[in-house]
């Protein structure tokens, strides 16, 4: 296992940017490009993840968004942020695996939020009782399940913009989008979360 | 919303003010105008059905964006890093 390895810093107790790192490994320093996979393995994960809603396929999305970026990183040329790139990576890796599924086996898009439980949900002043933890751990679920079941579309830009924190500018650049695109199609996927989530609301 | 729109609704889930649907991705962005945002707030008192909207829509955008996400499960992680392993070798 590598993920141990450290890497020697360009400036001491500075990290070494990101940049710099995929300049390393663009000259075939592979621990550069080990240290790029720990920096960005969780949030590819969890893009893979909710993209594709299940982990066996998401953990296959991760390898092969990583496998690719390492396959295909001397074509990056420093125009964007080296995780916009990567993301873009992602997201590609996981609709593509999406759409070959010939059927949905996991989730189906009209499928409706399960109806176990009802949760009302607000604000909570404490994070921390039983019954919070409970109703936020099945929150997330509930949450999942109706982030999968959103059409591809709305789904992408959901994910990237309010569940991975990028900014507007970020998404168009991911996605190849104009910005009132992003913006029409967050609106259009927050007001469908809207309606599948809100029993819980 | 009018009296007899609301009394017609036959899913009170959905809003149907034209004006809030105009505006209501704006004011969710933080992006409306002071205007908007006092006639959006001034319409919202009027009309339960538009503040129950609202209310309910900004908190599926608080929970999204408040939502931790997933570590990397062990497995996909060994798998990962095998395959980066495999790379040292080629």
């Amino acid at each position: 296992m590598v993920a141990g390895k450290g890497l020697q810093v360009a400036v001491p107790g500075l990290p070494v940017s990101d940049d710099e790192l995929v300049r390393r490994a663009q000259k075939g320093n592979l621990v550069a490009f080990e240290e790029l996979v720990r920096r960005y393995e969780r949030k590819v994960y969890n893009i893979t993840y909710r993209l594709l809603g299940n982990e066996e396929d998401a953990t296959e999305a991760l390898q092969d968004t990583f496998l690719r970026a390492y396959r295909f990183l001397k074509r990056f040329r420093f125009q964007s942020n080296f995780y916009t790139w990567l993301y873009r990576i992602a997201t590609n890796v996981s609709l593509t695996r999406l759409r070959r599924r010939k059927r949905l086996d996991t989730v189906s898009l009209d499928a409706p939020v399960k109806e176990t439980e009802e949760l009302m949900l607000d604000i909570p002043d404490d994070h921390h009782t039983p019954e919070e933890i409970f109703r936020q751990k099945m929150f997330k679920e509930r949450l999942q399940e109706a982030v999968a079941s959103l059409p591809e579309d709305y789904r992408t830009v959901v994910v990237l913009r309010d569940l991975e924190g990028l900014s507007n500018e970020e998404v168009s650049k991911v996605l190849k989008l104009s910005i009132p695109a992003v913006k029409s199609r967050l609106h259009r996927g927050r007001l469908a979360l809207r309606e599948r989530l809100a029993k819980y609301l | 919303m009018s009296r007899q729109q609301r009394a017609g609704s036959r899913q009170p889930e959905k809003c149907e003010c034209a004006e809030l649907k105009e505006w209501i991705a704006l004011y969710i962005e933080g992006e409306a105008s002071g205007e908007i945002r006092q006639q959006l707030l001034l319409h919202i008192q009027s009309c339960g059905m538009c503040a129950r909207f609202v209310r309910s829509l900004k908190r599926v955008v608080h929970y999204c964006q408040i939502e931790p996400g997933w570590d990397v499960p062990q497995r996909a992680h060994e798998r990962l890093w095998q395959a980066i392993e495999e790379l040292e070798e080629l």
